[in-house]
This record gives C-alpha cells, structure tokens and sequence, in this order.
C-alpha cells in the first residue's frame, strides 16, 4: 500500500529505491519451484527475519502478516546459484600451484556487477581464484554487502584444480599429496623426538639433570602450505573442483589420484568438438557431481547435434549448469539457454536443480541457499512467467527477504 | 645408277628402322593380358597379341583367334601386360611456364614456346607410362592462357606435340583471387564472360567471312582461341573445385557458352554437382586431392572420409579420370592417383580404373580417336607393365611411342 | 614358433557339469576373489599371416592377459573369453612405424601426455600401425588407455656423418679411435690385473659413453645419410670399430650395397625418395626405385617409411603415414619381395627400435597387436577391418564414422549398440550452424580461466 504512494512522490527520475518489505511477510503464488524439482500450486511463502519460515500449498496465512499476491502468470523459484564465476572480482592470478590462496582476498563489494547480478536473480556466487593449475580456494558470497565479510556465506568453499594431460599437471595433484605425506613423516619424527626426550626426562630422578632435560610442552610442526591443502583434502574439511578438457584429461586425472580418496567434483570446459561423452560412464559410475554449460555440441567431424549436459544427467550424474558466458550478459541468459537444453532433451526438473540446487550442494551452501524450504535464506525469485521461456522477466528478486531488485504488490 | 643408289639406300633406311615404327614393317606383341580399354566396349583380352605396323596399332586379339601377319617381328612378353599409355590432362612439368599474372585474362599465351621435351623431370614419368600430357599455365590467373597436349617420351617438339592448342586453361576461385589487391570471384566471371563473348563473337565474324557473308575481321592473336573453341577443335579444362566455383564452370562456360568443358580438379564437394555436370557433358577428371576430409561446416560429411571419384560415381557420372597437377604430386605416380581414387570407394568392377587413366582422359580432351585405347588406327603408345597398372607394386617394364621403344628395362637402368 | 592343435577342453567341462547335478557347490576352479580373472581374446578362424614366414590359413589365435598364449586350430577356449569371428579375414602382425609425428597427441612423456582418443591415432590404426615412435619413446596405440602404452624410452640417437661437415667427422672418428685405446687398455688391465691385483682400472675419462655402447654391441648407432661417399665411409668406419650402423635415408645405398652388407648395416628407406645425381658426376648416382630391392639382397636389413611421418588431412593421399602399405608397395615396385616389404614395416623397424621381443609378429609370447584386414595387406584396396592392441579391439572400421561407408562389411556384422556413441542418428543432423559466439574458450577475457 505504501509503494505506489512513495513513487508518487517522485516525479523526477531517480534511481528507485527498492521498497522495503517487512520483516514478516507472505508471498502468494500460483505457481513455485522450490529447487528441488517439486513444484507447488497455490503457494504460500512465509518469511520472517530473512528465512523461510513455512512453505507449503493453499496454507493459512494468520491475520496481520501483509501478504503479497503474486499475479497468476508469475511464477516463484529459488534464487540462482552461480557455483563457478568472476563476475564481481577481476584481476588476473599466476599460473602454478598456490592452494593456500584465497578468492576472498579479492572481494571488492562495492563492484557495480553486484547489482546487475541481483537483477538478473543471481543471489548466490561462487568466486573462484583465476589462474591455471591450483591457484587456491573459491568463496561463496552474496551479490549483497558492505564489507568482504558481511557479503561471505562461507570461504574455502572448493579448492580450484586445472587438470590437462602433462606430467607438471598431473604431479601437482599428486606431488600435493605426497608434500602432505612429506609433512606428516616430519610431524611423526617431530614427535616421536619430542616423545624420546619426554621419555628420557621422566626416567630421570636426578632434579638437577631433571631440569635440564624438560622438552617443555610439545611444540607440533607450523604448517607447510604447500602441504596443508591436500592434508585439508584428505580430512574431508576441503573439496576440490577439478576441470578438465577431454577425455583422455579425464583419465589422466583418475590416474594423478591414484588410489588417494577425497571429495571432489568435476567440470567439464566446453569446447566445440568434445569427446568427454567416451568417459561418461565412467564419470557416472563415479557419483561426482559434473559442472557443465547449458549448451549443445557437435560429435567431432560431423554435424551431429549432442546434448551433453542430457547425456550426463540421463546417466545419472548429478548435475550444475553456469552460464555460457561468464559475465552480465551470459547471466541475463542463463534461463534462456537452460530452456533451449530443456528443449533438447534435458529433462526440465534436472534443469531446475543444476541452476539452484546442486550448485548449493557443490559450493557445501545447500544448508543455506539453493531452495526454498523452511529454514534456508529467503532468496527467492518473481518471475513474469515459466523460468526457462525465452521472455521470462525477473520481475523481483529478494535477497534474505529484502526486496532488492524489481517490485511486488500487495 | 642413281636409282640404285637411292634403293640400296633405302633399303638401309628400312634395314635400321624399328619394327612397328613408319617404314620399319610389323610388330607383334604378345602379352598375357591386353587391357584394351575401350570407352564403351571390350576392356580385356587373355593371352592376347597386338599387331602395330607404321606406328600405329594394326589389330588386337587373342592369340588363338588373331593370326600374325608374315614377315612382322614377333616380340612374346611372356607374363606381362600390355595397356594403352597413360594421359594425365594437368600438369606444369613439360617446361617451364607456369604462370603470368600480370594479367588476369591471357587467352592469346601460349606454354608452347616453353615447353621441353622429354626434359628429366619427364623421363621418370614416362618409365610410369605416362605418355601423354596436357602441359597448361598455372591457376595464378582466371585465364592462364593455352595449354598443348605433348607425349612425354620423343625430344623433338614437332614429334612430341599433340595438338596446339590442347586447352583454353580457366581457374576459378582461390589462386587468382591473391592476385594484385586482390580479386573476388565477381569481378572473375566477369573478365571471364567479357573475354568469352568477345572471343565467340570474333570468331561468328571470322566463320561469316568465310562463308563470304561478312567482311574480313581484324586479327586478334588474343581471340584466336575462341575461334578453336567455337568449332570444337579445342575445349576448356577448367581448374575448379568447392560446389559453388564447379557449378559456375558447368553452368557459365558450357551451358551458356556451349564450350567443350572438363573439371580439372574436382576436390571436396564438387561431387555435388555430378547431375548439371552430366546435362552438360562435363567429365571429371580428378587430382591431385582425391579424398576430402569431413571438416564441418563448410565440408559436411557426416564423418565420412569421401573419395571425389566415389563422389562422382555415386552420384552417377562415369566420365571419371585421374590427374596429378604435377609437380604437385609427381608425374609418375599418376596411376597411384587411380588407386587412391578406388580405395577411398571408387567401384572398379569394370575396371573403370584404367579406363580413368587412358581412354577417358583422352576421349574428354578431343583426341580419343588417337590415343588411349588399343584399337584399329590409335598411335601405338603401348605400357609393358607386370599386372594391375593402378597398384603401386606393379612395375612398368617397357614403353613405345607410336611403335618405336621408348624405354626398355632390359636395356636402359630402371627409371621408377 | 610352435604351432598347437588341442582337443577342445571336454573333459574339464564334464568335470563341472557333475557336481552341478549332484546339486553341490561349484568347486573353486574360479579364481580366488580378490586376483583379477585372466582376460582371454580370441581372433578366430582368419588367415593368420605370421610374419615369421607361416601362414595359417582359417587358424585360430587365442591371447591372454594380452599376450599371444596359442596359435592353431581347435583350441581350447575359456568359457569368458572375448571372441571375434574373422573368417574370411586375414591376420597380420601389427604395422610398426619407426618415426612418427602428432599420433599420440602429447609430447615427449607420453604416459603423462597422450590422448588416448586422438583423432590421428584413429587414423593410424584404421591404417594397420599399432606401434609407433614419437621422439625418443616407443608405444602402442593403445586407444582409449593410458596404461600399458610406453614400450621403451631413449631410443634411436642419432649420429651426425656428412660430407658437407668434414670436421664433425673427424671428430665422430676421434672418439672411436678413443674409445678403441680404452677398450684395449681395459682388455689387457683383465689380463694384468690376474698378476698385479693392485692395478688400477684404466679410467673411462674423455671416453665417449654412447660410443662405447656401440663398440660392445649394447646399442647400434644411427646415422643420416644418403650419399655414397659418406655411405661408404660408414660402412667402414663400422666394420673397423665393429659396429652394425643403422642409416636412416640411404638412397644411394643400392650403389655400394655390397659395402653396406658387409658391414651389416640396416637401412630406413622411402621407396619414393626422388634426387637425381649430380651432373658433373659421371658414375652412376641419385636415388632408384631398386634401392630397397638391392640392399637386401646384399644383406641389408631393410625398413620402410613413407615420406611424411604424419597424418595428413589436406586430401592428397598416398604419402603419409596412414598409406605405410603403399610405401612398402613401392619397394615391391623396385624389386623387393612381398615378404621382406611386409617385414620392412613389421620386424625390422621392431628389431632397430629393440621392440622385437613384444611385436612385429605374431608368435606366442609377444603382445596380442595384430591387424585384421580383407584381403593382401599390401593391395591398395585392402583396409584394415579391426584392430588389436594388448588382446583388445581398439578399432573398428564399421564402428568408426571414417570409412565404414567403404565396402561395408556384410550386413548383421554389428549391430547397432556395438557402434561408437556418435549421439544423435543421422536422420535428425542438423542443418543450421550453431552459434560459435557460445562456446566460451579458456583464456577468453569473459569466461573461465
């Protein structure tokens, strides 16, 4: 009831000012995708504080609690999830291996591409550090914040692998490995010196000689960067996400590995001939989520149209679509090539989740953003229409609950 | 006395003189297999014998039914072969003209004056069994002037030649569009259409004059070709390739212009014009790419490694010949063009193989009527070889030139 | 070779259909749980051309762990075994190419670098090599795996000998003359040595090592040449110091070839080297079509290469390395036997790249690499229907896009789900080009480094 007031107010064009909603609200919705691939009918969304209290079909809304009705045609969905994007931070990082770097270091909130990202109804990025072969560790932030911290949901969210077909590549993953075995040897030794005089000075009863033998507490080994990292890895308190080109990097990568075990997933780079469909079983079988572009490809040599992205999914890898171009414009069209996919032959709910769930899950966020279930951030999308119709507008964007790109009626 | 004299002379004129050559009486030879050749009849003859006389081919038949006329030198090849030579209708080797840019029209040059017979890089052909060449200008310009049609193994140009002129030698695309600041194929069909009803028109004014119902036109060395081509006397062997530039050969120069017309490269997808090209009775002959490789998607083949004969004949032409644009592939492995041509699909069933090598090349450039098939009246340019003329292990073991030996094995060192 | 007749394995089968029917386990003739069970292949039925001189005609070749374990007929095959019908085919041992370029798809280190799926090593096997140098490595085409690939490493040094670098020259006859004096101190020190025990050793310094490889026979030295003057200085600069040289280009060997076999040298050959000799000259000289011919019957071992190492794509064929047949052909031309040009591209360049204990032919005990064509291998109308690399078809020409449109193989040879995974059929290609400005590329100022 406010809004329309307060724009009457403003005759001269200035940058609106998003209307501010309150901090409990519902929202009414014919149609809504949660993110998960369950759609709801005759939604009702209820908000308070930033989180998602209640969702649920045709629910009660108690009296006093504003509620917006959203037009028929508009459809609600989860904010998108970007788990592999620069957009926001520039700058360009060294090639090698530096897994103690972060992306985080790089945050600039008051970068103008924030606000272009929130209106194109990305509320979820995943910075990750630029340069090849392990240039560090990505961050997830909101496209929202006064300060590098106040914008961060959680840093160190994936290490950053460039994977290709070389001995140097290859051996940074498992040279990274064998540093981490190198450091643990050390720390043994270490303690096992500082065990022997311990030893030594608690047999000793002479006080005098006593004295002079303590070892003092146990002092462990600093950290060696070059070794924490895959020690993190192989503890399970870091995940990586490896990209590779081809096939044969594929193999290449499984054979760097080796018989090391850590969690990670894979991204494949798109190309125009891509041969990664002779590994996919393989892939599958693996259970590693598969960061792809919503994009078709040729089989090499020929004309022959391949919808990778649909060939992964119908083997049952779990699926994260980013951009095909990895800037405003590429994130004002990512709905739209996820439609044309769709169309292809990607099946629609899979769709759906690669764009906001399952980068959640890759980015270790799902307990947070990703859908729109009771307890996770209201970050939450209006849309004009189906999300993945070509001529689907955003019409309103709400970042943990605040209206902060477009508009809605009560 | 002087009567005497002149006898006894001539009588050792004849006494030297080859047999099969002029004035040196018959030859027959007899191989164990004669690969006739001819363009729509009898391929093969087992056990077959030839008859040349005056240096041309006499007879051709089966021992057993072909009687040997008395007095002819028999030569028994005992377990080889014997073929017409071989015509390769493009190639730059026979001298050394290859291309005057300077223009891009120049249907007045010539490569006669530069051609040299029997030159080195010749002899090696001719001991493949080559024996006839089209030598022609390059692809440096539209129109590169004419070419000659010349055997490979006589020294003497007057001997060697064949006919002059043996082609009006048109490229189109690629090559002349590199010329000066550069030309797009507009402005070359253009020069091309201009230069060709000039020409076709000089050459109505000529045949009117002749029939003494026109004055005398003024002579233009530059438009004398047209004249040859206008009576069929000569034809044009065009150097295209790509579907589009083939298409505008066939459709520009012999449906409009009624030209006698030949492809003279064939590469990637001109295949795809197999059906206009048979309209307009324009053979293919094909080298020195005979394979194209699927790169999409400007050459779109599903994948497929496509052979341009397999091309052609799929789509239903069977004027198929080989060439090798030499020195781009060398001369002498004119044949291994033919059997690359098979391999890469080509059906060979009526050995349409060999035919590509001789008769047809020949037939398409206006000279079938002398070479390149063993029958009554051809010059008796004859290939010795141990089998199959395409396969690379197949050896040439002699070669005669209107009856007289060329190159001999047994005699001259092995030269390929 | 042997060749083996066994009766089929009757009575072992018998041995497990009687505790099945007496309704007891299984006993344990299965491999225990955690040992891999043996992986058996089977080639059967084809005209097996062994290239040790045997033909076996509609024989069998069974190949385990992939390595050739029996050659003959009625063998005995394991029940798992993996077999491929050829009848009708012929079996040869894998082509082995001894230089070769952009096969492999990686650089030097190719356990680390290859492309298993490399176009060009399609192309390679569809064209019958199954082993192949790239720089100082030896491997196989093994498409699709990175294991198991490198044969051998540091291979074919080469040794620098001609004319227009006299001083090189006396430089390479330097250090034999050097190592000569070495190897005769040392020989007399092992005669000392037996009075004096305190003797010393006569030290190796200044002593070339690659050089004394050679005088001991460990390795054999390569040389590139092809002149005759420099040719003949080869042949005795290698009988004084006894080494066999390996010479690489050779084309006017066939004037000297006797000079050449008696220093038991071998040669790398393209058929269809042109030069012709200079014309000052007036002995006979410049390269022949007989070369390879003369060569070996002087007693030269002779390998074949064709004049271009690579694969080319630019549609002139019969040069490259997919067209070694062709080549070898040529030789056939000059007067080489059949048998000694298909050696020329099997055994001999197996045996100069000191392979020969795992391929170049088929035998048992060597690699399972052979290939399957329909008809005489060296006909240039026969292709190369499947290929074996390691017990394994690693090409097929109907399931490859390439060439299956030639000649195709009789109907009912594979079916549809055996093909290759080319994605959509080709019934729906489509026609458009698709957007390029899509793909986003490493490297690219908007996308992902």
């Amino acid at each position: 009831m406010l809004i329309p007031l307060l724009l009457a107010w403003t005759p001269t064009p200035v940058p609106q000012a998003t209307p501010d909603l309150p901090d409990l609200y519902a929202l009414k919705a014919s149609v809504l995708e949660t993110g998960t691939g369950e759609v709801i009918e005759h939604a009702v969304l209820l908000v308070e504080g930033g989180k998602i209290i209640t969702i649920g079909e045709d629910l009660v809304v108690e009296r006093g609690i504003p509620v917006y009705e959203l037009e028929p045609n508009q459809v609600v969905m989860p904010g998108l999830v970007n788990a592999y994007t620069r957009v926001g931070v520039t700058g360009s990082g060294p090639n090698g291996v530096q897994p103690w770097m972060h992306a985080s270091d790089e945050l600039y909130p008051a970068a103008g591409e924030y606000a272009k990202a929130r209106e194109a109804g990305v509320t979820t990025l995943g910075h990750y550090p630029s340069g090849n072969g392990i240039p560090g560790r990505s961050v997830v932030v909101k496209p929202k914040g006064a300060s590098a911290s106040a914008m961060t949901l959680k840093d160190d969210a994936y290490l950053k692998v460039i994977m290709s077909s070389s001995k140097s590549a290859k051996s940074s993953l498992s040279g990274g490995f064998k540093n981490a075995d190198a450091w643990f040897e050390k720390e043994a030794k270490n303690k096992e010196k500082w065990d022997k005089a311990k030893e030594k000075f608690d047999k000793e009863d002479d006080e005098e000689k006593k004295k002079k033998l303590d070892p003092g507490p146990y002092k462990p080994l600093k950290d060696d960067p070059k070794a924490t990292s895959f020690i993190q890895l192989r503890d399970g308190s870091l995940k990586a996400l490896i990209s590779v080109r081809t096939a044969g990097d594929y193999l290449h990568l499984i054979d760097a590995i080796g018989e090391e075990e850590f969690s990670w997933d894979l991204r494949v780079v798109m190309t125009r001939d891509m041969n990664i469909y002779h590994v996919l079983d393989k892939v599958a079988a693996s259970g590693r989520r598969v960061v792809l572009e919503p994009e078709i490809s040729l089989h090499p040599g020929t004309m022959r149209q391949r919808n990778l992205p649909a060939e992964f999914a119908r083997a049952g890898t779990p699926l994260v679509l980013v951009p095909r171009n990895d800037s405003i414009s590429g994130y004002e069209a990512w709905r739209r090539h996820v439609g044309e996919i769709v169309a292809s032959g990607l099946e629609r709910s899979v769709a759906m989740r690669a764009i906001t769930l399952e980068p959640a899950a890759l980015l270790g966020v799902d307990d947070r953003v990703g859908s729109l279930e009771a307890g996770k951030d209201a970050n939450i999308l209006i849309l004009s229409g189906d999300p993945l119709e070509p001529g689907t507008q955003v019409d309103a964007v709400i970042l943990e609950g605040e209206l902060v790109s477009g508009e809605v009626n009560l | 006395m002087v009567a005497l004299a002149t006898t006894f002379l001539l009588a050792l004129v004849v006494g030297t003189q080859e047999p099969g050559t002029p004035g040196g009486g018959g030859l027959a030879l007899l191989a164990a297999k004669a690969l006739v050749a001819e363009l729509d009849g009898r391929q093969v003859v087992d056990q077959a014998v030839v008859l040349v006389a005056e240096g041309e081919i006499e007879d051709v038949g089966p021992q057993s039914e072909l009687e040997i006329p008395e007095g002819y030198a028999v030569r028994d090849l005992g377990p080889y072969w014997i073929m017409p030579g071989l015509v390769d209708l493009h190639t730059h080797v026979s001298g050394s003209g290859i291309n005057d840019t300077v223009y891009q029209i120049n249907s007045g040059l010539r490569v006669a004056p530069t051609a040299q017979p029997a030159n080195p890089r010749l002899k090696r052909a001719l001991a493949a069994g080559v024996t006839t060449v089209l030598y022609i200008p390059g692809s440096g310009s539209n129109m590169g002037g004419q070419g000659i049609l010349m055997k490979t193994g006589f020294p003497e140009y007057e001997r060697a030649l064949v006919r002059d002129p043996g082609s009006l030698k048109i490229a189109q695309g690629d090559n002349p569009t590199r010329w000066g600041y550069g030309m797009g194929r507009l402005l070359m069909n253009h020069h091309l259409r201009k230069v060709i009803e000039q020409g076709l028109a000089y050459a109505r004014g000529w045949d009117a004059f002749e029939a003494g119902t026109g004055e005398e036109p003024e002579r233009e060395l530059r438009l004398d070709i047209f004249r040859e081509l206008a009576a069929h006397r000569t034809q044009v062997s065009t150097h295209t390739q790509y579907f589009q530039l083939v298409m505008m050969s066939i459709l520009m120069l012999a449906r409009d212009y009624e030209l006698d017309v030949y492809i003279d490269h064939g590469s990637f997808d001109s295949y795809l014009n197999t059906d206009i090209a048979l309209e307009n009775n324009v053979a293919a002959i094909l080298g020195p790419r005979e394979v194209m490789w699927p790169s999409p998607p400007r050459f779109r083949t599903d994948g497929q490694v496509q052979g341009s004969a397999w091309g052609f004949q799929q789509q239903g032409h069977t004027m198929i010949g080989f060439n090798t644009d030499a020195p781009v592939v060398p001369l002498e492995e004119l044949p291994l063009q033919a059997a690359m041509g098979t391999r890469y699909g080509m059906d060979n069933s009526t050995m349409q193989a060999v035919r590509g090598l001789t008769i047809v090349p020949a037939t398409v450039a206006g000279i079938g009527h002398r070479i390149g098939s063993l029958e009554r009246g051809k010059d008796a340019d004859l290939v010795v070889l141990s089998g199959d003329p395409a396969d690379p292990r197949t050896s040439v073991e002699q070669v005669y030139l209107e009856g007289e030996s060329v190159y001999d094995t047994a005699r001259d060192r092995r030269r390929w | 070779m042997h060749i083996q007749t066994k009766k089929t394995g009757g009575s072992r089968v018998a041995a497990l259909f009687l505790p099945l029917a007496l309704g007891l386990a299984v006993p344990a003739l299965a491999q225990e749980d955690d040992e891999p069970a043996d992986e058996w292949f089977v080639l059967q039925g084809g005209d097996v051309y062994t290239g040790t001189g045997a033909v076996l005609r509609g024989a069998t070749v069974l190949s385990k762990n992939g390595k050739i374990d029996e050659i003959g007929y009625d063998l005995y095959i394991p029940e798992d075994a993996e077999i491929l019908d050829v009848a009708g085919y012929r079996v040869y041992p894998g082509l082995v190419a001894i230089e070769s370029r952009g096969l492999f798809g990686g650089s030097s280190d190719l356990a680390n670098s290859v492309d298993p799926f490399s176009k060009n090593m399609i192309l390679a096997l569809s064209a019958g090599v199954t082993t192949a140098r790239s720089s100082s490595e030896v491997a196989k085409l093994r498409a699709g795996h990175i294991d198991g690939l490198v044969l051998t490493t540091g291979v074919l040094p080469g040794l620098a000998y001609s004319k227009s670098n006299p001083a090189g020259k006396r430089a390479l006859r330097q250090k034999f003359e050097v190592a000569t004096r070495y190897l005769d101190d040392y020989a007399q020190w092992e005669i000392d040595k037996k009075q004096d025990k305190d003797l010393k050793e006569p030290s190796d310094k200044g002593v070339d090592s690659s050089i004394l490889r050679y005088m001991r026979g460990e390795a054999r030295p390569v040389f590139s040449a092809s002149e005759r003057t420099d040719l003949l200085e080869i042949a005795r600069l290698a009988q004084k110091y006894g080494f066999r040289p390996i010479i690489n280009g050779c084309q006017e060997g066939w004037i000297v070839a006797d000079e050449l076999g008696r220093a038991g040298a071998s040669a790398i050959i393209t058929a269809r080297d042109r030069s012709t000799k200079a014309e000052q000259l007036v002995r006979t000289g410049g390269s022949s079509i007989e070369n390879a011919a003369i060569l070996h019957r002087a007693g030269v071992s002779v390998t074949i290469i064709p004049s271009s190492a690579g694969i080319s794509l630019g549609g002139i064929v019969g040069r490259d390395l997919m067209h070694l047949t062709i080549e070898a052909g040529f030789a056939v031309r000059g007067g080489l036997s059949e048998k000694a040009a298909l050696d020329g591209i099997t055994i001999e360049p197996a045996r100069l790249l000191g392979v020969e204990s795992r391929v170049g032919s088929i035998e048992i005990g060597k690699d399972a690499d052979m290939i399957v064509t329909d008809g005489d291998i060296l006909h240039y109308q026969t292709f190369v229907q499947w290929a074996v690399v390691s017990g394994e078809v690693v090409y097929d020409k109907e399931a490859e896009l390439f060439f299956a449109h030639i000649r195709p193989r009789p109907e009912g040879s594979l079916s549809p789900e055996e093909r290759v995974d080319s994605g959509e059929e080709p019934d729906e290609v489509i026609e458009e080009v698709p957007d390029d400005s899509g793909s986003s590329d490493e490297g690219d100022g908007d996308s992902h480094p």
